[in-house]
């Protein structure tokens, strides 16, 4: 071989190497100087996360700092879905071993929560510590699974004021939109009640862990933690002892009635009339909030209260329409005489039937009728004729102008939700749209419509905390205070925030005499020898007003109510009860309210126990 | 040992350099690459520099017994020598160890050897006395016997199965037949013949057609085609070399900085992505410094080829530093994402004994063919 040749070929095959060199070099300069700080950032993001520490949820405590709900510290495993490797079968496998999960239900709770691939989804909460350590133990075989302290809810009261505090649960697409991005996909948030009104303060801020991690995400070093702030406190107007004697004495009340369809509905409403502050809201049947909070038991509890009828999440003192039947009386009562129709010393012939037909309950009975009777007698012994008659002369233009002073038809303003449900203050407009599609002679408002609305069995719906707050106008000759359910909030540092000032709502403008004739009248059922409540509430050691009432529903049995306050002259309590067919309020309703005055006075005898 | 005084100022110290270098600069990669996972599992920090300082010493040893023999008088062991290596080749496939899945090691006392990276040397042995005759890269007999000595260990290596190795045969086997004057024409028609099997073989076996390649190869070409098809199995070793190189930026994140590494995100570190190492820790500058060490031990190998005083020492120089420069290419262009994964080692950087001593045994063939050069250069 030529020297020259020789020599030309290894000048070549260097020449070749120099060209291969150079596209490294090529490659190189791309990945680290035009890329480098793309790659820089996967880099960054391969090893840190964004650990986000959560804040311990705020307390709800009754009116007398008895706590009702509070945060306790538990662990959650999540996993993060980037950080698993795909096609993996044996960590799903051992994590469902560890967990006692299915394949199946792994798979579908990674999905729920996916989001962002290198965040945490909860698979489990409150795992108990064996889990823990079984997990760490695997940690190895177990890529892409977190320990997460996150604390969990705890209601020390179980199912009590159920319908006031709320529950929690996962999350869902337009809560994520509406509360923003501090909240992840499987985040628990509240869903009714306190949790869910005030929602945003409960829950704190979350504070951040930015950790490094090697590949197996385990974390080697905290880069930077921003420590969360818990959530503020809310104490409620809520009394818990006074909550759980309504609770229990509906609940026992019920089952003496003979005549119980087992259906075992209503609800409990008491307030302070002088504030608008809720002092005890029931609404039967209950539910238990953590069973819902709990992943465990939420979704089968949940379908569970669905498909009860008696819609155990439904709030029967906020959200439920109800006719008032006699309890609108005083009412009624409050337009008669502020119109002029008859003075309260002014008797009335009650014959025991209406010009339109409205039969007194003597009447029904086989007695002996009324006869001449005054306002006092008429609203003691629920004269539906008194009442019928000298309604009808008002005229519905003038009681519907009363019954929206005091309200009806209208949301009460209380903050929770659910949302209040608004009612009906029937009119003649009323009538002609709501039945529009029917024949002319069906759209005119009768007299005998009148008569009906009188006695409080008409058209009007209303709620029953819309029936207290009218009730509430009585007791304070004419101011109606915004129904209020929170006390104070407290920021986690004990400094009061918010402390509840009493908001006067609406005022209903009348003669004092109207209202000394009508606090004096609403004492009847009470204190007269025929009332309708002295059976039950006669013995009373503190003056009281109240009237009792009984819907009736064709071809069903009644629903029973009863409103009352006491002390009468100076009221501090104000008691309204529905039990949904349990027959007259006089022997339904009136009972349970008692066992409340009695609660609130102190004459319960029994210890509380709590 | 009879060396003249006027050999060892023959002796092409800017090669020695070179790889004293590359071997300094790969005990401190070992060493940032591989203490905290061996400190991790509670062994020594040092463990795999120092198993690569014992491996320097051997093959330093090593080294100076095959400078210290003329390399004429190789030629009668030739063909022993080459027997012996495929022997050892068939005594792996039978005896050996299997390491991920395929047979390279053998146990020879305290070492592992690895039969096919001391093929590689006696291919070149082979391949230098047979292609000394220059009618035997003119003709077509000539020519398919030289084939057919690449293809006899080629075919032992590919069984046990190491493609990279392999490649590196078949890249033997044309830069010694072109050094040895082949036609232009033979050997274009040769690549291009190779290279349309190559494509067609790869086809066929996506296709279903063969079942040649083992499932795991066509998924490294695959991935070498998309790495993000399977991000979190084959495609994320490649991925993670990209961003730990990427990220490394001119200077580098220091020595014991880099986080891809450290952290154990890119996977075989000291071994076969020795190399994402160096670029994560030592940036585009050190990157650089590299490669231009590696370019200066092939421009000394190949002007010890074009000074050599006969066409076997030529031969010789020219194939043992090819072996560098095929190493280099697939190795770090694999870590670059532009080779598909195959687990060739980078020469004197990657952890490895086997490696370290061949390496400094090919060395020990170049700086030999030096030794005895005609010419005295200065």
């Amino acid at each position: 071989m030529a020297e020259k040749e020789k020599e030309k070929r290894l000048v070549v095959l260097f020449l070749i190497v120099l060209g291969c060199v150079s596209i490294i070099v090529g490659r190189l300069w791309y990945l680290q100087l035009a890329r480098g700080e793309h790659y820089a950032r996967l880099a960054d993001g391969n090893r840190m996360r964004q650990l986000r520490l959560l804040p311990a949820r705020g307390e709800i405590r009754d009116r007398n700092g008895r706590v009702l709900v509070r945060s306790k510290s538990a662990f959650t495993v999540s996993v993060v879905p980037g950080g698993l490797p795909e096609n993996d079968e044996s960590i799903m496998e051992l994590l469902g071993d560890i967990l006692g999960l299915t394949n199946d239900e792994l798979s579908e709770a990674i999905e729920k929560g996916q989001g962002f691939p290198y965040e945490p989804v909860r698979i489990q909460r409150a795992v108990p510590p064996e889990t823990v350590v079984a997990i760490e133990e695997n940690r190895f075989n177990l890529p892409g699974i977190f320990i997460e302290e996150e604390p969990v809810r705890e209601y020390l009261q179980g199912s009590l004021a159920a319908h006031v505090l709320g529950y929690l649960g996962v999350i869902s697409a337009s809560e994520l939109q509406l509360y923003g991005t501090t909240y992840r996909g499987s985040d628990l948030v509240g869903k009714s009640g306190i949790e869910r009104t005030y929602e945003e303060l409960l829950r704190g801020e979350i504070g951040t862990m930015t950790v490094e991690v090697n590949a197996l995400s385990r974390p080697i070093r905290t880069v930077n933690v921003l420590e969360p702030v818990p959530g503020h406190n809310i104490v409620l107007t809520l009394d818990a002892h006074l909550q759980r004697t309504a609770e229990e004495a509906f609940l026992e009340h019920i089952q003496t009635l003979d005549d119980n369809p087992g259906t075992q509905t209503g609800a409990v409403l008491a307030m302070n009339p002088k504030t608008g502050e809720i002092l005890a809201m029931a609404s039967i049947p209950s539910y238990n909030p953590e069973l819902l909070n709990n992943q465990s038991t939420r979704n089968e509890y949940y379908s569970q209260l669905i498909a009860d009828a008696r819609l155990p999440l439904f709030n029967r003192a906020t959200q439920a329409l109800y006719g008032p039947g006699s309890t609108f009386k005083p009412i009624t009562a409050l337009a008669i005489l502020e119109e002029g129709i008859l003075g309260p010393k002014d008797r009335f012939n009650a014959t025991g039937v209406s010009q339109y037909g409205v039969k007194d309950w003597v009447i029904n009975s086989g007695l002996a009728p009324f006869g001449l009777i005054n306002l006092n007698d008429a609203l003691g012994m629920s004269s539906n004729h008194y009442f019928a008659d000298n309604g009808a002369k008002v005229g519905i233009d003038r009681l519907s102008v009363w019954m929206e002073a005091l309200g009806f038809g209208q949301p009460t303003g209380l903050q929770l939700y659910p949302t209040e449900a608004s009612g009906l203050v029937p009119s003649r407009e009323w009538k002609r749209r709501a039945f529009s599609d029917r024949p002319q002679s069906e759209q005119n408002w009768y007299p005998t419509d009148t008569e009906q609305i009188s006695i409080g069995q008409g058209f009007h719906q209303m709620s029953l905390i819309q029936l207290a707050q009218a009730y509430a106008a009585i007791a304070n000759r004419g101011s109606i205070f915004t129904p209020q359910i929170v006390k104070e909030i407290e920021a986690p540092d004990g400094t009061v925030v918010f402390r509840a000032e009493p908001q006067l709502a609406r005022y209903v403008e009348a003669k004092s005499s109207t209202w000394d004739a009508l606090l004096e009248a609403m004492r009847a059922p009470i204190t007269h020898p025929r009332g309708t409540a002295r059976g039950v509430m006669g013995d009373f050691p503190i003056p009281m007003a109240g009237k009792t009432g009984t819907w009736e529903v064709v071809g069903s049995i009644s629903n029973g109510l009863f409103v009352g306050f006491a002390p009468a002259d100076d009221p501090e309590i104000l008691v309204a009860v529905i039990v949904e067919k349990g027959g007259g309020g006089s022997s339904t309703a009136t009972p349970i309210a008692r066992k409340v005055f009695d609660a609130y006075f102190g004459f319960d005898q029994v210890a509380d126990e709590e | 040992m009879n060396i003249p005084r006027r050999y060892w100022r023959n002796l092409d110290w800017l090669l020695i350099l070179a790889v004293l270098c590359l071997t300094a600069i790969g005990m401190v990669v070992i060493y940032s690459a591989s203490h905290s996972q061996l400190a991790a599992a509670g062994l020594n920090p040092f463990h795999y520099v120092q198993r690569q300082a014992l491996a320097f010493v051997i093959g330093l040893v090593l080294s100076i017994v095959i400078i210290s023999i003329d390399y004429r008088a190789w030629k009668r062991w030739s063909k022993l020598i080459y027997l012996a290596s495929i022997i050892l080749l068939v005594g792996v496939l039978v005896f050996g160890k299997s390491v991920f899945g395929s047979q390279r090691w053998m146990r020879l006392g305290p070492l592992s050897l690895q039969p096919s990276e001391l093929a590689k040397i006696t291919l070149v042995l082979a391949l230098a006395r047979f292609f000394e005759k220059e009618e035997n890269a003119l003709s077509m007999k000539g020519i398919a016997q030289a084939a057919l000595l690449t293809l006899v260990p080629m075919g032992l290596i590919l069984i046990q199965p190491d493609l990279g190795t392999a490649v590196i045969f078949v890249g033997l086997f044309f830069t010694m037949w072109y050094v040895g004057n082949a036609r232009l024409k033979d050997l274009l028609i040769a690549g291009f013949s190779l290279i349309a099997v190559g494509v067609g073989v790869v086809v066929a076996s996506l296709q279903g057609w063969l079942k040649v390649i083992k499932p795991y190869q066509l998924t490294r070409i695959l991935v070498f085609l998309n790495p993000y098809a399977d991000r979190d199995g084959a495609g994320w070793n490649v991925i993670q070399s990209i961003i730990a190189i990427g990220s490394g930026g001119f200077l580098g994140k220091g020595v014991l900085g880099g986080t891809q590494s450290s952290l154990h995100f890119l996977p075989a570190n000291h071994t076969d992505f020795v190399f994402s190492v160096i670029a994560e820790e030592f940036g585009f500058l050190g990157s650089l410094f590299v490669l231009a060490l590696f370019v200066l031990l092939i421009w000394r190998g190949l002007h010890i080829a074009a000074i050599a005083k006969d066409t076997y020492g030529t031969l010789l120089a020219a194939g043992a530093t090819s072996i560098f420069f095929f190493h280099l290419i697939i190795n770090v262009g694999m870590t670059l994402g532009i080779m598909p994964v195959t687990g060739l080692p980078l020469p004197f950087i990657t952890a490895g004994g086997s490696t370290m001593i061949t390496s400094l045994m090919a060395v020990a063939v170049i700086l030999n063919v030096g030794l005895r050069r005609s010419k005295i250069m200065f």
